[in-house]
C-alpha cells in the first residue's frame, strides 16, 4: 500500500508545478518590446561599431590558401629534420644525445695524493685494472667506473704503476 | 476550461503533428536567421534591424525570467544585443542562432548579476524578479495573494539558484531540447537534468506551501 501512496503524493506535486507550467504556457503569449530610445540606442551603438570598423567579422578558417601552402611545403621538411635527426641519434656519433668519438681521449693528472684519470668518449662505463706487473695487468685488481672519471690513491715508493682501461 | 488542461489535453498523434509543424517552423526561422546573419556581416543594418526584431520579445522575455528587473532590464537588452553584433564571426551557420543568442543572454544576465552583487553587496534592494520579493524567506505566503498561477510560477523562480534557474527557464518555459539548453549554457546534458530536476522540487515545494497557506486562511 505504501508505494501507491507515495506514487500518488508524487503525481499530486508534480501537478501542481504542471499545472503551473500549463497555465504560464497559455497566458505567455505577450511580445515583449524594446522602447524605441533602447533601439535607438542599440542601432547608434551599431553604427558607431561599424563607423570605427568594428564590425564582425565573418568566421574564417585560418587555413587560407597562402598558410594552406606554407604548411604543406613546412610538412616534408619537417619530417626529413626528423628522419636525419634520428638517424643520427641512433646511428651516428651519439650515444643516448651525447657525442661519442671514434678516438676516446683519456687525460691523467695528479692531484694531491691522488691520479685521476678522465676518460671522453660518451660516459660509457669502464673497467680499469691496476697492477705492478705490465703482463698481469689484466688479470689484476680492477674498479668499474660510469662517470667517465676513475680517481686512485698514489702509493708511495718507487714501483711503477700501470693502469688498463677497457 | 482550465488553461493548464488546454496544454495537457490532447492525444499522442496530436501531439506529433504538431512537433512536427514546430519543427518545421524552426528550420525555416534558423534559414531565415542564417540569411540575415550573412548580410549584417556583409554590413547590412537593415539586417541587423530585423535580426533585433526577431529576437528581441526573446531576450526579453529571458530577461524578465531569469530575474532582471525591470529598470534594468532594457540596458541589459541593449548588452545583449551588442555583444551579439561583435560576435556575429563567432557564429557558425548551421547551428540554431536562438540557441547562440539564448547562450550570450544567459551570460549577459550573470555578468549583470555579478555586477549588481558587487554595488549593492551590503543592501537589500536586489531582487532577482519581483519587485515586492525582498528575500526567499517567506515566499509561500507572498505566492498567496490571489495571484494567478502563471504569476506564482514566476515569482517561485526567485527559490532557485542562477544556474537551476537559467535550466528551468530554458528548458521548461522556452521548450528548449535537453542538448540545446546543454549546448547554450556550455554544461553537459547530465548537469542539466539534474539541475531540472532540483529545480522542479524546489517549485513544486514552494507552490504547495503557497497553496497549502490559501487554504488554511479560507477556513
Amino acid at each position: 500500500m505504501r508505494p501507491r501512496k507515495a506514487t500518488k503524493t508524487n503525481r499530486n506535486r508534480s501537478e501542481t508545478l504542471d499545472r503551473a507550467l500549463g497555465a504560464w504556457h497559455a497566458s505567455e503569449g505577450s511580445s515583449e518590446a524594446l522602447s524605441a530610445e533602447a533601439r535607438d540606442a542599440i542601432f547608434n551603438e551599431f553604427r558607431r561599431l561599424h563607423a570605427s570598423g568594428g564590425r564582425p567579422a565573418a568566421h574564417q578558417s585560418l587555413f587560407l590558401p597562402a598558410t594552406r601552402w606554407a604548411w604543406g611545403a613546412a610538412v616534408p621538411i619537417l619530417a626529413l629534420s626528423l628522419l636525419v635527426g634520428s638517424v643520427l641519434l641512433t646511428q651516428g656519433p651519439y650515444d643516448r644525445g651525447v657525442l661519442v668519438s671514434p678516438h676516446p681521449r683519456v687525460e691523467v693528472s695528479k692531484a694531491g695524493e691522488n691520479v685521476v684519470f678522465v676518460i671522453q668518449n660518451g660516459h660509457r662505463s669502464h673497467t680499469v685494472s691496476k697492477s705492478t706487473d705490465p703482463a698481469s695487468v689484466g688479470s689484476a685488481e680492477t674498479f668499474t667506473t660510469t662517470t667517465g672519471r676513475f680517481d686512485d690513491r698514489l702509493d708511495s715508493g718507487t714501483d711503477i704503476v700501470y693502469y688498463r682501461i677497457d | 476550461m482550465d488553461p493548464s488542461k488546454a496544454i495537457t489535453a490532447g492525444s499522442a498523434g496530436d501531439r506529433s503533428a504538431e512537433d512536427d509543424r514546430r519543427t518545421v517552423a524552426a528550420d525555416r526561422d534558423d534559414r531565415r536567421d542564417e540569411t540575415l546573419v550573412a548580410q549584417v556581416l556583409d554590413g547590412n543594418q537593415r539586417a541587423f534591424e530585423a535580426l533585433l526584431v526577431r529576437h528581441e520579445p526573446r531576450v526579453l522575455r529571458v530577461l524578465r525570467l531569469l530575474g532582471v528587473p525591470p529598470a534594468d532590464r532594457e540596458d541589459v537588452a541593449q548588452e545583449v544585443f551588442v555583444r551579439v553584433f561583435r560576435f556575429l564571426g563567432g557564429f557558425k551557420p548551421g547551428n540554431p542562432f536562438a540557441g547562440w543568442v539564448y547562450r550570450i543572454t544567459v551570460n549577459a544576465v550573470h555578468d549583470y548579476r555579478g555586477r549588481v552583487g558587487r554595488r549593492r553587496r551590503d543592501e537589500a534592494e536586489w531582487m532577482p524578479g519581483l519587485e515586492e520579493v525582498v528575500s526567499n524567506e517567506g515566499l509561500p505566503e507572498r505566492l498567496d495573494r490571489g495571484m494567478d498561477l502563471r504569476r506564482q510560477l514566476e515569482l517561485a523562480l526567485n527559490v532557485l539558484s542562477e544556474r537551476e534557474r537559467a535550466v528551468f527557464v530554458l528548458r521548461e518555459l522556452e521548450g528548449l531540447s535537453t542538448r540545446e539548453v546543454a549546448r547554450s549554457l556550455g554544461i553537459t546534458g547530465v548537469t542539466v537534468r539534474r539541475h531540472l530536476g532540483r529545480a522542479r522540487r524546489s517549485l513544486q515545494r514552494a507552490l504547495e506551501e503557497a497553496g497549502s497557506a490559501k487554504k488554511t486562511d479560507f477556513r
